[in-house]
């Protein structure tokens, strides 16, 4: 097995001092802001995360090898460009986990962790699940294995990708250079992303490079009218990380035990958040349908003076 | 991950935390403006601006009440949460069970995340404010954000 570093665990102290780099920013300057709890909380469930993954690594680790050394097509070897290749296709299958992260329930169990706090800075990029070992996402990394990327490099790829993340949970840096933001994940796309306002709902899922959303389809920028609201549709009423790491999963957990028949039961864990037999809640789509509906009656003039989207706060 | 790393980290974690807090402190408590437009943020299907929500504050500006008047049904409460609005949309009271505590009023919402939400204010507008929720016909619930 090739022993590789592990980038995120090197890049920590880095973490660490470009948080307090931004939060004296943002003191002297405005430009970005952060609470003491919802740090405390954001950093906690960071830790938490990386025990988490530590626990569960020996499993991936496992079946990983196990595949690529039994059904891997070609033996890639470790070139430079076989890091280069990995690393593209990483971050592809990186935006389609992330994407199914918000449109099937069972993995938005495990990533509403990294939406769930109302502020964006550095210390929301730390807020990570730590449940993901959970949910069914290592099986959008199995066709690199299949293609005969060796998974230590896999690994050490995926590593390099988060840590290139955790610059563009900031909202102190307003845009990148024309061609960047055309080619790379930026603050101002990843703001975005972390929007609840209807009209950025489900968008820029990449890790690194924005070709992805433009291919596919899920690519929305940042509107100079339209500021970012952060947080999720209905945002969490707690800063407790062992409330905050499971509370969808018990959501889930209720909405099964509840539901009526076995297509209900596996459409609370595959359909998107929101869903329920009868409508009695929203998905993303619905809330962007109800707001394009609203949106429509204010134009055409029937309702005046309708200030329910003033961006609160 | 070694024990020693682990309390270290819990260590730096609270200073970053403490240092957060000492440069951000939280200042802005609920006021009815801010009710009312955070309310207007997490419920957008109702339209406030021709019949805006009465709103009851409790005395520590931490929560408040917003009842729609135009609106037979379902009420908002709004608390802060740091810095932030957590806003919850009730579309029945009977949905919630309201009890008199010692010093105001006690919703509990059955939400995992915010169980219980405490509202302390003088009696009298305590009572005005249970004869407000509960007086009102109920009809069928309002659909929930996901």
């Amino acid at each position: 097995m090739l022993d590789l570093l592990a980038p995120t665990q090197l890049a920590v102290p880095a973490f660490t001092i470009l948080i307090l780099a931004e939060m004296i920013i943002g003191w002297k300057s405005g430009r970005a802001r952060y609470e003491g709890k919802d740090t405390m909380t954001s950093m906690l469930m960071g830790l938490g995360s990386t025990v988490a993954g530590a626990l569960s690594a020996a499993f991936f680790i496992g079946v990983s090898y196990w595949v690529w050394q039994n059904f891997g097509i070609f033996d890639m070897g470790t070139a430079l460009w076989v890091f280069a290749l990995a690393f593209v296709l990483d971050d592809l299958a990186y935006y389609w986990i992330h994407r199914m992260g918000h449109r099937m329930r069972w993995m938005w169990a495990a990533h509403v962790i990294h939406h769930s706090s109302q502020h964006y800075n550095l210390s929301t990029a730390l807020r990570q699940t730590w449940t993901g070992a959970f949910t069914p996402g290592i099986l959008f990394k199995m066709p690199l294995f299949l293609l005969g990327i060796e998974p230590a490099i896999v690994f050490f790829v995926a590593g390099i990708n988060l840590v290139y993340q955790f610059w563009i949970h900031t909202e102190a840096i307003d845009k990148m250079p024309r061609w960047f933001e055309y080619i790379f994940n930026t603050p101002s796309h990843h703001r975005v992303h972390h929007a609840n306002n209807p009209r950025y709902l489900d968008a820029n899922y990449a890790g690194v490079f924005m070709a992805w959303d433009r291919m596919f389809g899920s690519f929305i920028p940042e509107r100079k009218d339209e500021a970012c609201r952060y947080g999720l549709v209905t945002d969490l009423g707690t800063f407790n990380p062992l409330r905050v790491a499971v509370h969808e999963w018990l959501g889930i957990f209720k909405d099964i035990w509840s539901a009526k028949d076995w297509k209900h039961k596996v459409l609370f864990l595959l359909a998107p958040p929101g869903w329920t037999p009868d409508g009695s809640r929203m998905t993303s789509d619905m809330i962007r349908a109800a707001w394009l509906e609203r949106e429509a009656i204010k134009k055409s003039g029937k309702v005046t003076g309708d200030k329910n989207t003033i961006a609160a706060e | 991950m070694p024990f020693t790393q682990f309390i270290g980290s819990l260590i730096a974690v609270a200073i970053v935390a403490l240092i957060a807090a000492r440069l951000f402190p939280t200042k802005n408590k609920l006021t009815k403006e801010r009710v009312i437009n955070n309310v207007a943020r997490y419920c957008p299907h109702i339209n406030l601006a021709s019949a805006p929500p009465l709103v009851y504050l409790s005395e520590n500006n931490a929560t408040a009440v917003a009842v729609f008047p135009n609106r037979s049904d379902g009420f908002a409460i709004a608390s802060a949460l740091g810095d932030r609005v957590v806003v919850r949309e009730i579309p029945d009271a009977k949905l919630v069970t309201i009890t008199k505590s010692e010093n105001g009023l006690s919703f509990n919402l059955g939400d995992f995340t915010q169980p219980t939400i405490e509202i302390q204010m003088p009696a009298d507008q305590r009572q005005a404010l249970i004869s407000k929720l509960t007086s009102r016909p109920s009809e069928k619930p309002e659909p929930a954000h996901a």
